[in-house]
């Protein structure tokens, strides 16, 4: 797994890439966490998917351990451009009632 | 159950993997079977589910399972039959039911209250066509199935 993360409009936008499993998500929820944690105030996140091709749930636990932490901050994660079968765990997970998710990153950025 | 020797079934293709209670073992064992999967034409769609539920129980495994009866080895074997996939997972160790001893999540409720964690196990449930579990000689086998006969594009729950 790779992860490179920009700002667009005040927006940190990750871009994981590859698998996300058991053995690479500490690494995940570490460079996720780092970033959060130095940015001040109201934090807003965008994931974008479109490089992921697998996530097992100690991945989704990172991405359910930032909402509550963006939620603590009044800020809030975005998910876009995810592929269908990652979709599919993610709905019957139930995620996709906790966790807003979305087509494009634009649709994604314009959720701010 | 009747036989028809006129229309028996094909040998599957079977692939077999020891891999010891490590993670990057698992990485290299999910990233196999997914290979193996491409090359015997398993849909994709089918094969993330197989993938998946597999990786899921063998972390369960790892993160948990590993005690004084362990022997620090997991047996994997998946057959690709043409209308199902078929998976065993074994390891020694003391008689642990995932299916019926982790408990399921409440995927309704908000945020705030959702556990961190508890998804695995349900995830393989929702996925699979069929879970089956038995401990026999003190070892753990746990058996899942996945048709192939339904459509890429199938309703989940």
């Amino acid at each position: 797994m790779n992860l490179t993360d920009e700002t667009k409009n005040g927006v940190i936008v990750f871009s994981p890439e590859g698998r996300i499993d058991t053995r690479s998500s500490s690494a995940f929820e570490q460079g996720v966490m780092s970033r959060v944690d130095s940015a001040e105030g109201q934090v807003n996140v965008v994931m974008n998917f479109t490089k992921l091709d697998y996530i097992n749930s100690t991945g989704m636990r990172v991405l359910l351990i930032l909402a509550k932490r963006l939620s603590g901050v009044s800020g809030k994660l975005v998910l876009c451009e995810m592929k269908d079968h990652i979709v599919e765990v993610f709905k019957i997970s139930g995620f996709n009632q906790i966790l807003t998710i979305v087509g494009s990153e634009e649709d994604a950025l314009a959720q701010f | 159950m009747t036989t028809d020797d006129g229309g028996r079934a094909p040998a599957p293709a079977v692939l077999t993997r020891e891999i010891r209670t490590d993670l990057s073992d698992l990485s290299h064992l999910t990233e196999a079977v997914e290979e193996f999967a491409e090359t015997h034409e398993v849909p994709m769609a089918q094969a993330q589910r197989v993938t998946l539920s597999l990786d899921e129980l063998v972390t369960n495994i790892i993160q948990y399972g590993t005690n004084e009866e362990s022997d620090g080895a997991i047996r994997v074997r998946v057959e690709v039959h043409p209308e199902l996939v078929r998976i065993e997972i074994e390891h020694r160790g003391f008689r642990f039911n995932p299916f019926e001893e982790v408990a399921a999540p409440d995927t309704s409720l908000p945020l705030e209250e959702r556990p961190i964690g508890g998804l695995g196990v349900f995830l393989v449930k929702s996925l699979m066509t069929s879970v089956h579990y038995e401990h026999e000689d003190g070892r753990n086998r746990v058996t899942l199935t996945r048709s192939l006969e339904t459509a890429d594009t199938e309703e989940t729950p």
